[in-house]
């Protein structure tokens, strides 16, 4: 029997505690390595939030850290506090000439424990970095906004680096950001193997949600935003396999400072066997469905436009709407009330959370009509469970859909997704066919199976046990 | 002045990026008065295409945009959700929702704040909401008429018109004219006791102009002009346009 893996699991704002994509992916991850020992170690916005996913049995610890909040300093800065800053500063100096920046003397410098909250500001020099960076980007509105501004960000970025991880093999992290930051400081301390999992793009995410947010201002957002960028390259160059789920995004990161030859895909995947079994029941009329949530996001509103426009070509038509209606209730109100001022509230349904398999049994098309996807697993099942598919053009969705532009519409263009809808009507021969092709692509390379299989080997090279991988 | 030659050699550093900012920096000796000069006068349309994403990322991260902005913006942004660039497609995209997200985010607080206050002033800032919500919607009739409905039903609740106040009537006609109801907009008008408010006048005038009688219209502001009515720079220009109008 060969030594068991011990991995180092870092997430960030998502599993245990929050559902979706990400979470669901970590759980199944977890269940489908039985013989790894995980011990997660997990960021989160606040304390004491309440587990959504009950942890399997190889789950063997769980930390959970608050960005936030203050630890107390267990340990002093090796070589002073002037030494710390001086690697800080040229830390910086890499980020702002947009060269690499060398973690490998900050770490060295900040022993476990370590919290230098204080010492960032209070060393002279560290006070002139501040002063003379102030002087540069932000002159002419009062310093107090950006010192403090600084202050947080160098607070959270050194909340995460002082943090002693758990011992592991290897430090596997579920994305960028304070997750990644902290397993580049764990790889640089400790040596052992750093892999990265992006399901999106982190720092493209952040940037969105700062270029949005009302409350970041000016040069703020600028500095929140290179932060964001600067750490994500950190985790791109010092990882030592980065995974990405599609290759647009692979491309993304290597342009972001990935090694090319580190980079590789490994798409999402789903239990094929759980889909391909369900047995297809034609039912009266057309039935249309969109599996997701009721939020902005999938922009439940463009489907029930798209509904509106449906309904008045293919009389007879049912719309499931198969998602939680609890996650934005202002937003399900406003669906809800436009749903009944169009006259639809007889052939439109709001399921709620619902087990989605019955559905596939009679569904006619699926549709999707999200601003915002990466790699959406509904599609997958769709095609096993033999499903034809009408979609935005968003994500990884157009290389899924084979780039037919029959079944693809930008974002909110309800008209040509009804349109889409109405081919798919119209040619149900077609359709058989197209879902054929689209069952063999999902068995060839979305077999959940095969997904994990693949992450146990990279566990087992990257850790250096050469443990045998059952089958 | 130093010329704009300061552009070829400046050194990196602080960049003001909008002209009040650059006001700014100008006053506290930051950059020379040219960048100034610079940030102001080559502002470009926020809708003239090549778009400059960072002028409308600027933009939409205004706290309060007023309607008209938000529109323009809306309008832009719909244009880029067209992009074959899928990022700024989704930019495009994420900016629609967020600028109508904000919208539901008040109408949601206004409908809790009718449980305890169901008072005209609440009623009337719920109903504007609703009917701004409808001008974002110009690229699809349906989903505006269904707002303006919300709007008009949040203004006059089940009774009706009746129940208006005058306070209620320049957002009332706002919603009937835009619901092309130009026949019930005159009837509401009709009901003011008052025949020489002046804002009442106007308000005729504009649904008699979409009713497309012209010569009503011109006679009201000639009226209007006669009198001398106080009236602000935007309402002058029109009364003066009209009022010059051969009959």
């Amino acid at each position: 029997m060969p030594e068991g893996i011990t991995v180092c699991l870092l997430v960030e704002g998502s599993y245990p505690f929050i559902t979706g994509g990400v979470s669901a992916w970590v759980q199944e991850l977890i269940a489908a390595l039985p013989h790894v020992l995980f011990k997660l170690f997990t960021i989160s916005p606040a304390a004491k939030q309440v587990l959504r996913y009950e942890l399997p049995q190889n789950v063997v610890a769980h930390r959970d850290i608050v960005l936030n909040e203050k630890a107390r300093s267990r340990g002093r800065l090796a070589g002073g506090r002037a030494a710390f800053v001086t690697a800080i500063r040229a830390m910086h100096a890499a980020f702002a000439s947009q060269s690499d920046p060398c973690l490998e003397e900050v770490v060295a410098l900040m022993p476990p424990g370590s919290f230098p909250f204080e010492d960032s500001v209070r060393e002279e020099e560290a006070w002139e970095m501040i002063v003379t960076a102030n002087a540069e980007h932000n002159p002419v509105y009062p310093f107090s906004e950006y010192f403090w501004s600084w202050k947080s960000s160098h607070d959270m970025v050194l909340r995460i680096m002082a943090e002693e991880l758990p011992e592991a093999d290897l430090f596997h992290a579920v994305c960028t950001g304070y997750a990644g930051l902290a397993a580049v400081t764990a790889k640089l301390r400790t040596g052992r193997a750093f892999l990265l999992t992006e399901h999106g793009l982190y720092h493209k995410e952040r940037e969105m949600e700062i270029k949005r947010a009302q409350f970041v201002k000016g040069y703020q957002r600028d500095m929140w935003i290179a932060m964001y960028n600067g750490i994500s390259r950190l985790s791109y160059r010092y990882a030592d396999v980065v995974v990405s789920l599609f290759e647009q995004n692979r491309r993304r990161q290597i342009e972001m400072g990935a090694d090319e030859d580190k980079a590789t895909v490994i798409p999402n995947g789903i239990d094929i066997p759980r889909f391909s079994s369900i047995v297809r029941r034609k039912r009266d009329g057309f039935h249309v469905g969109l599996v997701g949530r009721v939020v902005p996001i999938k922009d439940i509103k463009t489907y029930i436009l798209t509904a509106k426009i449906v309904a008045g070509w293919i009389p007879g038509t049912t719309f499931w709407c198969i998602g939680p209606i609890d996650e934005d209730q202002a937003y399900f109100e406003d669906c809800r009330s436009l749903v009944e001022s169009f006259q639809l509230t007889d052939s439109f349904k709001f399921t709620g959370k619902a087990d989605v398999r019955s559905f596939y049994e009679f569904l006619d098309v699926l549709l999707l009509t999200s601003v915002r996807e990466a790699q959406p697993l509904v599609i997958l099942e769709a095609f096993a469970a033999g499903l034809p598919v009408v979609s935005t053009r968003v994500g990884n969705v157009p290389e899924l859909l084979d780039y037919d532009e029959r079944f693809l519409a930008s974002s909110k263009d309800a008209e040509k997704l009804a349109l889409a809808v109405r081919y798919v009507h119209g040619h149900p021969d077609e359709m058989r066919a197209v879902s054929a092709k689209n069952r063999d692509k999902v068995d060839r390379f979305y077999d959940k199976t095969e997904v994990f299989r693949r992450y146990g080997a990279m566990y087992t090279t990257l850790s250096g046990k050469g443990a045998e991988w059952p089958g | 002045m130093a010329g704009f030659d300061f552009f070829r050699s400046r050194r990196p550093g602080y960049q003001p990026r909008t002209p009040a900012a650059a006001l700014k920096a100008v006053g506290t000796g930051t950059v020379p008065v040219e960048q100034f000069v610079y940030a102001s006068a080559s502002a470009k349309p926020l809708d003239e295409e090549p778009f400059d994403l960072e002028e409308i990322e600027r933009v939409l991260a205004r706290p309060s945009l007023n309607l008209q902005s938000s529109v323009l913006l809306k309008s832009v942004l719909e244009k880029l959700i067209g992009s074959k660039d899928q990022e700024v497609a989704l930019f495009g995209a994420e900016g629609v929702n967020a600028l109508e997200s904000r919208a539901l985010i008040r109408i949601e607080k206004l409908r809790t704040e009718m449980k305890t206050r169901p008072g005209g002033e609440v009623r009337r800032k719920l109903a504007r909401e609703f009917f701004e919500m409808a001008e974002l919607q110009a690229g699809s009739e349906s989903v505006r008429t269904f707002y303006l409905l919300e709007a008009h039903t949040s203004l006059c609740g089940e009774e009706g018109e009746l129940t208006l106040s005058r306070a209620d009537l320049p957002l009332a006609i706002d919603i009937l004219v835009a619901r092309r109801l130009l026949e019930e907009a005159d009837q509401l008008l009709a009901r003011v006791d008052d025949t020489e408010d002046v804002e009442v006048q106007l308000m005729s005038a504009r649904v008699a102009f979409h009713r497309g009688r012209y010569h009503s219209v011109a006679e009201t502001c000639r009226a209007l002009a006669a009198s001398g009515a106080g009236v602000g720079e935007k309402e002058k220009r029109a009364i003066s346009f009209w009022a010059d109008r051969d009959a």
